[in-house]
């Protein structure tokens, strides 16, 4: 794993043209690009409205009061800032894959690219590790410098530990009390039943989710011949496995693994991306992107 | 009980076991660690398969070692026996004896006859079985039979005893053949051989190459003949002169010393007509040429002994059947009355059928003649005195033809006789047509006469089926068109007659109608040379011999008009015509009753056999001889040369296959008392050759 983290400029650019439009409007304190269903009092003109009792007088138009002797009030259309977690998850099973396609590398390069999308929105990106235990590494906040502390903050994470998918995670969501995005990073190869306990509370949370799906293009083919002794990242348990003889029972296990996750997410209204590591980072995120901009 | 081994040392071949188990553990395959995101997804299904994959590796290896083990042991050949370690000491035997029955057994050499000696040698071969042995007959002669099958020495040689010498010529590859046919459907469990007992005779010993002994079958040859013993024959004789060369004796020697005075007897129905002495050399043929036999119509016995007094006696006569048919009544009527007799009119016919006609007192010819003239030819022909018949009218052209002549040629046509018809200046064609005209096979028309500077007719074609010209089907037998005609008349033929010849413009030649059991011929030219000179000419003989003859037999001929000659210790067919079918004959042999014979539908007597040589002959029921048949010894069988007992062996062919083939002795092996095994696991070794790669290919897979 590389001591520091370096953003594929290739990666950012091709990023650069596109606009990720937040499907719900949330509320934000800053300008950006994301429209609000709740009409404030910002820079951008939306309707005139009669005076109603409990109005701040300083949104009365004088000038209109002084041509027609009516009160009325100047209404705004405002654009908010999106509050943006991304959750990444750092247990041992991350940490799987040769080369450019380990999950956990890939896994942190698209949250870097996420956060820095985000901060030249102007929008709040945080960041949450899940792993052996959870924390919160960076609250979200609409801040220039919030994407080096992301960056340092991913450059600092290690995967390792098993994925603990519950109670902590369970409080730390509980703190995003405001409406956003929330992206999650994760091979969800946790405990049975704990993933989608996880989206559920989110949604619960009128949270808007993103899901990637990470698998290594090993873990998706097994791609291996022969007698192997399998010993699990996390638990440390071994099993003897017949390559050629299981490969097609494994794809089946595998796929119906995928599906199950899916199925919760479609249940919950989440968008669910399945992400193979050994696909360029870019295009994925492109396809997802685009996806996105039709909402 | 526990298998003993025929061959143990093969045993250490198991040391062979280690292979697969080398190849068990060179092959097997080495576990790699591979630190895995997650195993929840090989967990339950692969513990499953981990064991069958177990499980098949332990088949595996076990398939291989049985299949090693299987083959080991099935070499060193388990067998459970009751004490001896040795099947082959344990194994009963079964011979076939093969027993030539061929004339030449009966040779004598040294005061005993070649047979005996056989017969010796048999009984003592019979005699050398144990209990539990068994041994067959096979009779080796013209036709080789199975005379016993396998059974105790004891019957066996009684059955031997009860075997007597043939007429015929042996045939000793074919009695190996069945011999062998006999062992190949046999139990396996015995030791297979062959005696032949036999004089070797080279003629007998023909295509033993052929025989395929296979290596399992012993062939024992038990003889002690000379490989030549001299011999005298009486090889041929043709005592009938009436086709071919005179009659002629062939005597033959086969190494013998030379003969100057050799007597020789010639017997005709059983009474010596001829006796001689001849000097004949030691080797090779000599002709003896006999006298003419002037015999009487009817059957003959002819026989030639040769008194040789050699080693082989039943081939110093020699047998023959002659037949002398009834000759043909010809009645030729000469209206002629010249000085000389070529000038008679009917000269070249009665010259053609007899041409001894007039100057001899012996009738060497098929045919009686009567020449007769005008004044006296119809009371000759209308004679009530049967001796005095006529079959044959030779008619030439009459001058003033009445109606009586005509009924009574009629007559003659009807009975079964035949009234051949010439033309001539004298002939009216108006008298013709009135008075002959229920007897002409044509209306006679005009005279034609062929102009000065035109070539005159010849014949151009002629029926070629015909008994008529059937003398001119062979080749070289002289060509009819040579023949020239100057005149003839025109002839408009009736509907029932047919032409039988054409001149080369169209114009019939020759025309015949059928009446009642004969037949009336018209020829359309003269029977001297006044109008052809087809007389002149070699086909006009053998024409009119054609048209003599064909009414012999045709209404009083009950019995076949030639003999047979077989060779003895033969077994034939005899066709004896439609007119004999379905029913019963006796054939007899110098007067004593052999057998009873029943033709079939088509008057086939099948299957008779004539085992002896001698004059045969078969008579219906009531007594009428129908056929009589000569048998006389086959002329191989004289040759009493004879191959040695190694010759014979060095001539026999042998196959590589044993006896008994594979599959039909089933898995195990019965040899007497011992079961032998090594089939059943040759069979466990194959069913595990084709598990094996099953089982490998599943494992790899």
């Amino acid at each position: 794993m590389p001591s520091s983290l370096a953003i594929d400029s290739s990666v950012l650019a091709a990023v650069d043209d596109l606009s990720l439009v937040a499907k719900a409007v949330v509320e934000g304190f800053f300008d950006g690009l994301h429209r609000s269903p709740f009409l404030g009092y910002s820079s951008e003109f939306s309707a005139y409205r009669p005076y109603a009792k409990g109005d701040n007088l300083r949104h009365i138009d004088w000038k209109v009061w002084g041509r027609t002797d009516e009160f009325y009030v100047k209404q705004f259309e405002d654009d908010t800032n999106l509050r943006c977690h991304i959750l990444l998850d750092t247990s041992a099973s991350m940490d799987f894959g040769e080369g450019d396609a380990n999950k956990f590398q890939y896994a942190r390069t698209l949250a870097a690219v996420l956060a820095y999308l985000m901060v030249r929105q102007h929008d709040a990106p945080g960041l949450i590790l899940f792993g052996a235990e959870s924390k919160q590494a960076a609250p979200a906040l609409a801040a220039r410098h919030q994407a080096d502390e992301i960056f340092h903050l991913l450059t600092e994470a290690r995967a390792g530990g098993r994925t603990a998918v519950g109670p902590s995670l369970s409080q730390l969501v509980q703190t995003i009390s405001r409406r956003g995005l929330t992206v999650i990073l994760s091979d969800f190869f946790a405990s049975e039943g704990a993933c989608e306990d996880l989206l559920r509370q989110l949604y619960g949370q009128g949270q808007e989710v993103l899901v990637f799906h990470l698998l290594a293009p090993e873990e998706l083919d097994l791609p291996y011949e022969g007698d192997f002794i399998m010993e699990d990242s996390e638990t440390g348990e071994e099993v003897i496995v017949h390559a050629e003889s299981f490969q097609e029972e494994y794809r089946k296990r595998v796929g119906d693994f995928c599906d199950r996750i899916r199925r919760a997410c479609f249940q919950l209204e989440i968008d669910y991306v399945q992400l193979r590591t050994d696909a360029r980072l870019d295009l994925a995120l492109m396809a997802y992107l685009e996806k996105r901009s039709a909402f | 009980m526990f298998p003993a081994f025929t061959n143990a040392l093969l045993l250490l071949g198991l040391t062979a076991l280690s292979i697969p188990i080398v190849i068990h553990l060179l092959l097997r395959r080495k576990s790699r660690r591979l630190r895995f995101s997650t195993i929840r997804f090989f967990v339950q299904m692969d513990e499953g398969s981990s064991k069958k994959r177990k499980l098949r590796n332990w088949l595996l290896l076990f398939a291989r070692l049985s299949l090693f083990a299987l083959i080991v042991l099935a070499f060193a050949r388990p067998f459970v026996a009751g004490g001896s370690s040795d099947p082959q000491a344990r194994k009963p035997r079964q011979v076939v004896l093969v027993v030539d029955v061929s004339a030449s057994m009966t040779a004598t050499i040294a005061l005993e006859q070649q047979w005996d000696r056989a017969m010796a040698l048999g009984r003592r071969l019979l005699s050398d079985l144990r209990p539990g042995d068994r041994a067959a007959l096979i009779r080796c002669s013209t036709e080789t039979e199975v005379v016993a099958t396998f059974a105790p020495s004891t019957t066996t040689a009684r059955q031997l005893d009860a075997m007597r010498p043939g007429a015929g010529t042996g045939n000793i590859s074919e009695g190996i053949r069945k011999a062998l046919e006999l062992l190949g459907r046999s139990d396996p469990g015995f030791v297979s051989s062959i005696a032949i007992l036999s004089d070797l005779q080279r003629s007998s010993c023909q295509n033993l190459a052929a025989c395929a002994i296979p290596p399992d079958v012993d062939v024992q040859v038990p003889s002690s003949t000379e490989p030549s013993i001299p011999n005298f024959a009486v090889t041929g004789l043709r005592a009938d002169s009436s086709s071919g060369p005179g009659p002629a004796v062939q005597v033959t020697g086969w190494g013998a010393v030379p003969r100057p005075e050799l007597r020789t007897v010639l017997r005709v129905g059983g009474k010596e007509l001829f006796a001689a002495t001849h000097s004949l050399p030691a080797d090779g043929t000599t002709d003896i040429p006999l006298p003419m036999l002037n015999l009487p119509p009817g059957w003959h016995s002819v026989e030639f002994e040769a008194l040789s007094e050699d080693a082989f006696s039943i081939d110093d006569t020699r047998f023959q059947a002659v037949y002398i048919p009834e000759p043909t009544r010809v009645l030729a009527v000469e209206p002629r009355k010249p000085g000389k007799v070529f000038q008679e009119e009917t000269f070249f016919l009665v010259t053609a059928l007899d041409p001894s006609f007039g100057s001899s007192t012996t009738n060497s010819s098929k045919f009686v003649i009567q020449k007769v003239g005008l004044e006296s030819w119809l009371g000759t022909l209308t004679n009530p005195d049967p001796a005095l018949g006529v079959d044959v009218v030779l008619l030439p052209g009459l001058k003033q033809p009445l109606a009586e002549e005509a009924a009574a040629l009629i007559s003659t046509a009807k009975r079964g006789g035949r009234v051949v018809l010439f033309l001539g200046d004298a002939v009216s064609p108006n008298r013709y047509n009135h008075q002959f005209r229920d007897l002409l096979p044509a209306r006679i028309g005009t005279l034609e006469i062929t102009a000065e500077n035109h070539p005159n007719w010849s014949l151009g074609d002629y029926d070629k089926e015909g008994r008529l010209f059937e003398a001119f089907r062979r080749p070289n037998s002289g060509d009819l068109r040579l023949a020239q005609f100057s005149r003839r008349f025109s002839l408009t033929p009736h509907d029932e007659s047919s032409v039988l010849a054409w001149f080369d413009d169209g114009e019939p030649l020759v025309v015949e109608r059928k009446l009642g059991l004969g037949s009336v011929l018209l020829v359309n030219t003269t029977s001297d040379t006044a109008w052809t000179d087809w007389p002149k000419h070699k086909t006009f003989v053998p024409w009119v011999h054609a048209v003599g003859s064909h009414s012999m037999g045709g209404a009083t001929g009950r019995h076949l008009e030639s003999s047979l000659s077989l060779e003895s210790g033969s077994v034939v067919d005899i066709e004896l015509g439609s007119t004999y079918k379905d029913q019963k004959f006796e054939l007899l042999r110098q007067g004593s009753r052999i057998s009873t014979l029943v033709s079939d539908a088509r008057g086939k007597v099948r299957d008779v056999s004539f085992d002896s040589p001698g004059i045969y002959s078969v008579r219906a029921v009531p007594g009428l001889e129908v056929l009589r048949i000569a048998a006389s010894l086959p002329v191989l069988e004289s040759d009493l040369s004879s191959l040695t007992p190694l010759e014979f062996q060095r001539q026999l062919g042998r196959s590589t296959g044993p006896i008994h083939a594979a599959s039909a002795r089933g898995i195990f092996e019965h040899t007497g008392r011992t079961m032998e095994y090594w089939r059943l696991l040759l069979w466990g070794a194959l069913i595990l050759l084709l598990v094996e790669p099953l089982v490998a290919n599943r494992m790899m897979a």
